[in-house]
């Protein structure tokens, strides 16, 4: 059930704001989706599920800042989940540089460990959700490939 | 000869009138789409266009020539499997969608008190031409490349996708926009 109409006006207009500052203060300052992404997940309490960011809960309030992060999530994730297997590779590429983690090393975690399933939100449909695992999981792949032909042919 | 080519004139006349059949818009006015809820099962859950678009997206080749670039038999391997599954789970989604349509309109009409049999007629026909091209497609998918039934894809996302649109509420209760700021 949709129950905005029973939430008073102000605290939609408490949200956008703090999505807006999210966006112009943070996320665009950070590069690549896939980059945005994990920041978001890691924005969120693994217990709970709850999404926290002391900085804006100061200026718009615990509900405004969650309904942002919340919804920034999702947004990114879809965009993400709906992206080529061509540019979601250049994402995880951009990631790996960022990280200041050894390639290989990043590479061997994420295919063994999956850390990535921690970045789906909560309530992801489960069919974009296992579209998203695949890719990504088909994307390390080919980052694995480049990186062995590469071992092999230098 | 001429025995064949009457039944093949034949045979293309009655496939041509199934299409026009099928193919006829079964959408509401403009004025009604907008107030129709999606069929959204859950928080989360994709509307009929992202819906769509994901099909538009596991049926696309565009990933697999990504893929075939890469010369790595293993990774060929690995994405016709996860394709696979991938387009499974949209198949098993889109007869779930279907089949909460159809049980929906059933107990409707039972509450109709004129109901037009042609049409009724013509939408039964229609649900079990989306079942069969949904088993149709599972078995493609199955015995060949997922990229393979591209353009039944299309056809059954078309006539799907109208379906779809024009139904009232088949889940309870629907999601919330997740584009907008409404609470949940």
């Amino acid at each position: 059930m949709n129950t905005s109409n029973a939430m008073p006006r102000h605290s939609d207009l408490d949200a956008q704001k703090a999505f807006d500052d999210l966006w112009s203060r943070t996320l665009s300052r950070i590069s690549g989706d896939l980059n945005r992404l994990i920041y978001l997940a890691s924005t969120r309490d693994y217990n709970s599920g709850r999404y926290h960011h002391a900085g804006l809960e100061a200026h718009f309030g615990f509900d405004a800042v969650r309904r942002a992060l919340e919804n920034a999530h999702r947004e990114l994730f879809w965009k993400l989940s709906s992206t080529s297997l061509k540019e979601l590779v250049s994402e995880l590429e951009l990631y790996m540089h960022s990280s200041g983690e050894m390639p290989d090393e990043l590479l061997h975690a994420w295919r063994s460990l999956q850390p990535y399933r921690v970045a789906i939100p909560l309530d992801a449909d489960p069919l974009v959700a296992h579209l998203f695992l695949s890719n990504l999981k088909l994307g390390l792949e080919v980052l694995q490939n480049r990186r062995s032909r590469l071992v092999r042919h230098p | 000869m001429s025995a064949l080519l009457i039944f093949l004139l034949i045979a293309f006349v009655l496939l041509w009138a199934l299409f026009t059949f099928l193919e006829r818009d079964n959408s509401p006015g403009p004025e009604d789409t907008s107030s129709f809820p999606l069929p959204s099962g859950y928080p989360g859950s994709c509307d009929n266009r992202e819906f769509s678009s994901l099909g538009q997206r596991v049926f696309s080749d565009r990933d697999w020539n990504f893929i075939q670039r890469e010369q790595s038999p293993a990774l060929n391997k690995l994405f016709v499997s996860e394709r696979r599954a991938v387009i499974a789970h949209w198949l098993r989604e889109s007869a779930a969608r279907l089949r909460a349509v159809r049980v929906n309109h059933v107990q409707n009409s039972r509450h109709s008190a004129n109901l037009d049999v042609l049409e009724e007629a013509r939408l039964l026909f229609v649900f079990s031409y989306l079942g069969l091209l949904c088993w149709a497609l599972l078995l493609i998918v199955r015995f060949s490349h997922p990229s393979a039934p591209n353009a039944l894809a299309v056809h059954f996302q078309s006539l799907a996708g109208k379906l779809f649109a024009s139904a009232p509420r088949v889940f309870a209760p629907a999601a919330p926009d997740h584009r907008t700021f409404s609470s949940s």
